[in-house]
């Protein structure tokens, strides 16, 4: 079965790439700032520089990072559904506890984001920028809750399945 | 659960092992054994049919319910 080996070979290299980015924004950036002064940053789509931080920078900063960190988080438990799923261990109670977690955790980061998109259209508005575009941006938080509100119930069929199956085995 | 499996009793009465029975009827002595053992949660009714075709038996002598107080 070469599915299962491919879902988790992406998994990981979605994941080690996130993992390369909270190294980058701990690590690199202060690196980065010593060396050229007061860089200009760029949060969801709104220009500043390290200086000229306002309130509703640091409220993108924060909703961001803590989406990030969310997001982060469930693709650890996918990443661990990925390899009892390679392991063909379906009904494992492990899988289907972490596919719920991986789940709920891309909901929450999804919601976070959008509210982050809402700020920073907010911020736009009030600087007197107007951008309305239809591209990924807007319909990625739906995607991401699609995605996780699918895990949570896949989870709860896994768990339905599991005691048919036992059911099944304790049927002589 | 109230239903006891008498199996070992009709298979004493028989003189028949378990190895045998569960050869003669195509199940598995592990399957037999959780039989025996009452923690099978079900039973097919082919699988009661050719018991009792091998026991030459009643379903009502394999099976028992007990009142559960």
């Amino acid at each position: 079965m070469k599915k299962p080996f491919i879902f988790k070979l992406l998994i990981d290299l979605v994941y080690y790439y996130f993992f390369a980015g909270i190294v980058g924004v701990f690590v690199i950036f202060p690196f980065l700032y010593f060396i050229l002064g007061n860089p200009k940053i760029e949060l969801v789509g709104v220009e500043t520089s390290l200086e000229s931080l306002t309130f509703m920078h640091w409220s993108i900063i924060l909703f961001g990072s803590i989406t990030y960190i969310l997001f982060f988080k469930g693709l650890y438990h996918l990443r661990k559904v990925a390899r009892f799923l390679l392991s063909k261990k379906f009904f494992s109670l492990t899988t289907i506890q972490n596919l719920n977690t991986s789940g709920t955790y891309f909901l929450y980061s999804s919601i976070l984001y959008f509210t982050v998109l809402v700020i920073s259209f907010t911020f736009k508005i009030f600087k007197g920028h107007i951008n309305l575009s239809f591209n990924t941006t807007t319909t990625l938080p739906i995607l991401i809750a699609i995605i996780g509100l699918f895990f949570i119930l896949q989870s709860k069929v896994l768990k339905i399945a599991k005691v048919y199956k036992e059911d099944n085995e304790l049927t002589i | 659960m109230a239903i006891i499996i008498n199996l070992d009793v009709v298979l004493a009465k028989r003189k028949m092992r378990s190895k045998e029975l569960a050869k003669m009827i195509g199940i598995t002595t592990a399957n037999l054994s959780i039989l025996k053992s009452g923690k099978a949660k079900a039973i097919r009714f082919s699988t009661l049919d050719a018991i009792c075709e091998a026991l030459d038996c009643q379903p009502g002598d394999i099976l028992e319910y007990v009142l559960e107080k």
